[in-house]
């Protein structure tokens, strides 16, 4: 079984990189690099997965993941988004705005092509950086208005998060835990479903900033 | 410094307390005979012969006192020397006479005194001195007994050897105790003050040998390792050259930079630059630079530097999580793995730069590594009231 990738990213060299080296499972549909053609591409090719940069002009991944889920709605594609730097504002604003899962750009080709399929099959992916934004958005005690079923992470999420940061795949962080990989992914969903869902402070001043 | 002051203070604790002691015994006894000679040596009941004579005592033993009190306060060494001593005692049989040479019969004008200068002899030159003085005192006694007072029984005799040995021995006996145990406590203090200073240099020896493991000895191994491109080699070694230079005589200015994450940053950017992998650093909370969170920032850095070196691997995990307890910095390869158990005597690596110092800032640091899973290892500090959380 094949997954349709389309890419949208600035940078001409990795485009061109990532295209030449997926495996063959992995189908790349087509490619953009602003975000205006990527809309209107996306729309057009309708990939399984889009994988998307965070930083580009114009707005960057995260008007293109909201014109294309506002144009879509429930038949959009999944989103993973990608970026070379730094900053989890621009990360987690685009997670809330409804990406499966992050990467950094100097992911290996392979971990990269596991990470389409993941997406594509409906799990998120979390990156080791990504797991530590979200401790960190979470980590902050805040006394008012917590919702416990939505602001909090519960200590298996916190210690599973945790093990991602450390560098641990989903398979060994099972191994470490003793649960099987199953309920890894299961933990990790509901950290992003609570990251989408949460009004946390931290969270909602991101989503501020970001126009959301 | 000390001898410009001069007197008591030239000696030491303990024997200003002595001393102290003994001329507050000397003043009670001043001030008993000057009551005496005014209760007994006047009045109806005093038939003197030569009634100057208590007068004079009391003036005497007065101006004497006084003069023991200045010299204490001026030159206290003074106390010890034989001539002092010899007209101490001398006072103190004038002041045991004073009744005989007053010509008053048994009328005691002699109090305790004759005794305090058996006390200053122990003071001033110890057993030997409270010997001597307690003999002329003890002849003095025997003549005024035997001729003043015509007694010569054998048990006025003992009497008299009795109250002037057993006191002298006994002063000095206390008094040696005392000073004995006090300069074996001075040795150990000084033997510990001195085991101390040797436990600091050796940390510090250690402190040393460790850099220089983290950077003289890595660069040489990728010297080795690079010895075909000489380009690489004189990049390795200018650069090491460089950080030996601002390690020996600048400020610690490895770069390490103000906050933990900084400065992993810069540990993860060096390792990045001068092994060719990728090292991947994610951190959450942050804690600003002590010396201990720069000693855990250095243990750090070198088990990245061997994982970058002896893993084999493409990519290193650094993860480091702060709360308000404890830094935990995660650093994490897939590569060969090692078994902790099993590191040669002369790798330092592990065993001082890694364990050993995270023990010296109160941290603890655990390795996990098999073949299968590759290598972790888990560096803990305590958070100190030092460093200021970051948010």
């Amino acid at each position: 079984m094949t997954t349709s990738v389309l890419i949208v990213d600035d940078h001409d060299l990795f485009r061109a990189g990532v295209r030449g080296t997926l495996p063959d499972d992995i189908e790349v549909l087509g490619e953009a690099s602003e975000v205006a053609p990527a809309i209107e591409l996306i729309i057009e090719r309708r990939p399984q997965v889009v994988l998307l940069d965070v930083h580009m002009p114009d707005g960057g991944g995260l008007a293109v993941l909201s014109s294309v889920r506002a144009s879509l709605g429930d038949d959009a594609p999944v989103f993973l988004a990608l970026s070379a730097s730094d900053a989890p504002d621009d990360v987690v604003a685009l997670i809330r705005a409804g990406a499966r899962g992050y990467v950094t750009k100097t992911i290996s080709i392979p971990d990269l092509a596991a990470a389409l399929r993941q997406v594509a099959a409906g799990e998120a992916v979390f990156s080791p950086r990504l797991a530590g934004f979200v401790l960190d958005a979470f980590s902050s005690v805040e006394i008012e208005g917590i919702d416990p079923e939505l602001d909090q992470l519960t200590d298996r999420e916190r210690e599973v998060l945790r093990h991602i940061a450390r560098g641990y795949t989903y398979r060994e962080v099972g191994e470490e835990l003793f649960i099987s990989i199953k309920t890894v992914e299961s933990h990790v969903s509901s950290v992003l479903r609570k990251l989408q869902l949460s009004n946390r402070h931290e969270l909602t001043k991101w989503a501020h900033e970001r126009g959301i | 410094m000390a001898s410009e002051r001069g007197g008591i203070y030239e000696l030491n604790d303990l024997e200003r307390t002595l001393g102290r002691i003994v001329l507050g015994y000397r003043g009670v006894v001043v001030t008993w005979v000057v009551l005496l000679v005014l209760v007994a040596g006047t009045g109806d009941a005093a038939d003197f012969d030569r009634p100057w004579v208590p007068w004079t005592e009391v003036g005497v033993i007065v101006l004497w006192f006084a003069f023991t009190v200045w010299l204490w306060g001026r030159k206290g060494d003074a106390l010890t020397s034989w001539w002092f001593l010899a007209l101490d005692v001398s006072v103190a049989v004038g002041v045991l006479l004073a009744s005989w040479i007053a010509g008053g019969q048994n009328i005691p004008l002699a109090g305790g005194y004759p005794l305090s200068a058996v006390a200053m002899a122990v003071f001033a030159v110890g057993g030997p001195g409270a010997l001597i003085s307690a003999g002329f005192l003890l002849g003095a006694a025997l003549v005024r007994r035997v001729v003043l007072l015509s007694d010569s029984s054998l048990a006025g005799l003992i009497s008299d050897v009795a109250s002037w040995v057993f006191p002298a021995v006994l002063f000095a006996w206390a008094t040696g105790v005392i000073r004995t145990s006090d300069r074996r406590r001075q040795r150990s203090e000084h033997a510990l003050a001195d085991e101390r200073s040797e436990r600091v240099r050796i940390e510090e020896r250690a402190e040393v040998a460790a850099h220089l493991h983290d950077s003289v000895l890595q660069t040489l191994a990728l010297i080795q390792r690079s010895s075909s491109d000489s380009d690489e080699v004189t990049t390795l070694a200018r650069r090491q050259e460089r950080e030996l230079r601002s390690w020996l005589f600048g400020a610690e200015t490895l770069g390490l930079g103000g906050s933990l994450v900084s400065a992993l940053r810069s540990v993860a950017d060096g390792v990045e630059e001068k092994a060719k992998v990728k090292v991947e650093l994610v951190s959450v909370g942050d804690v600003s630079m002590s010396e201990a969170v720069e000693s855990l920032t250095r243990a750090a850095r070198e088990a990245v530097s061997n994982a970058a070196q002896h893993g084999g691997v493409d990519v290193v995990d650094v993860y480091s999580e702060v709360d308000d307890e404890r830094i935990v910095v995660f650093v994490r390869d897939r590569g060969a793995g090692f078994d902790p158990l099993d590191i040669p005597p002369d790798r330092a690596g592990v065993r001082e730069s890694i364990v050993g110092r995270m023990q010296r800032s109160g941290g603890s640091a655990v390795i996990k590594s098999s073949p299968e899973r590759g290598t972790e290892v888990i560096l803990t500090l305590p958070v100190a009231s030092e460093e200021v959380a970051i948010k």
